[in-house]
């Protein structure tokens, strides 16, 4: 069973991660979170629209538009990441390894009696 | 698709008719797009599964506007809040007209009437009214 995956700065990172090797649509970033993470991990949707969206008025990525079906109620928008995306992928990914290292300091420094 | 897939998405489309009709629009679109693309790998899937994967109605609508309250929402409600306000300066300078019409009436009624009492012989301080009605 995978852990859905809450915390924005983290599925931002995963998303400018993913959109560097191709353009994808929402539904396939969802499906290769899950898959790259052997299932650990598992992204929403309606987590995952709102960060592409905000990703795309920030200009981290671009979108295009392809309708699917007859009756054009359907689209898939597929994303592109920007030089500035790749940018903001370098930072987040910078941060969060920094939150990591942290995380770590504590736990190290923490004796099993103060945890207990 | 499937009418308890439509109720799902009626249901987040009502909800989101507070950010510009555009936008909701154009989300709608692409999350029928990208259900559909999940109905396809999984033809016997069910509503709780749609819900599972994509999140209830109220959990998309919730993401959806905690992070899209950006300055476009804002703007959207700003415009929202200019039309009523215009709306409602509009009525009342149409009641106010409204009001001098009808009071100007009552005022051209009423000479009116004195001047049909005059032309009666009531009054007689205006000699000309009778000529002049």
């Amino acid at each position: 069973m995978s852990s859905t995956i809450y915390d924005k700065n983290i599925i931002e990172m995963l998303v400018l991660f993913l959109l560097c090797k191709e353009d994808l649509y929402a539904y396939n970033i969802m499906k290769l979170i899950q898959s790259m993470s052997h299932d650990i991990l598992s992204v929403q949707g309606g987590s995952l629209y709102p960060i592409l969206y905000k990703l795309t008025e920030k200009g981290y990525i671009t979108d295009r538009v392809e309708v699917i079906g007859k009756r054009q109620r359907m689209t898939r928008v597929y994303y592109h990441i920007t030089e500035s995306g790749k940018n903001h992928l370098q930072e987040l990914i910078d941060n969060n390894n920094r939150i990591q290292l942290g995380i770590r300091n504590v736990f190290e420094n923490a004796s099993v009696e103060e945890i207990q | 698709m499937r009418k308890d897939f439509e109720k799902y998405f009626r249901e987040i489309d009502k909800h989101l008719s507070l950010i510009p009709k555009r936008d909701h629009k154009t989300f709608i679109k692409e999350l029928r797009g990208n259900v559909a693309d999940y109905l396809e790998e999984n033809p016997t899937a069910c509503l709780d599964d749609i819900e599972l994967v994509f999140g209830t109605p109220a959990q998309v609508v919730d993401e959806f506007l905690v992070d899209v309250k950006s300055q476009r929402f804002l703007d959207s409600l700003n415009r929202k809040n200019i039309i009523r306000i215009m709306a409602v300066t509009i009525a009342l300078i149409a009641t106010v007209l409204a009001a001098i019409f009808v009071v100007d009436t009552i005022n051209f009624n009423h000479g009116y009437g004195m001047n049909s009492n005059a032309q009666a012989g009531h009054s007689a301080t205006d000699p000309n009214a009778i000529e002049t009605y």
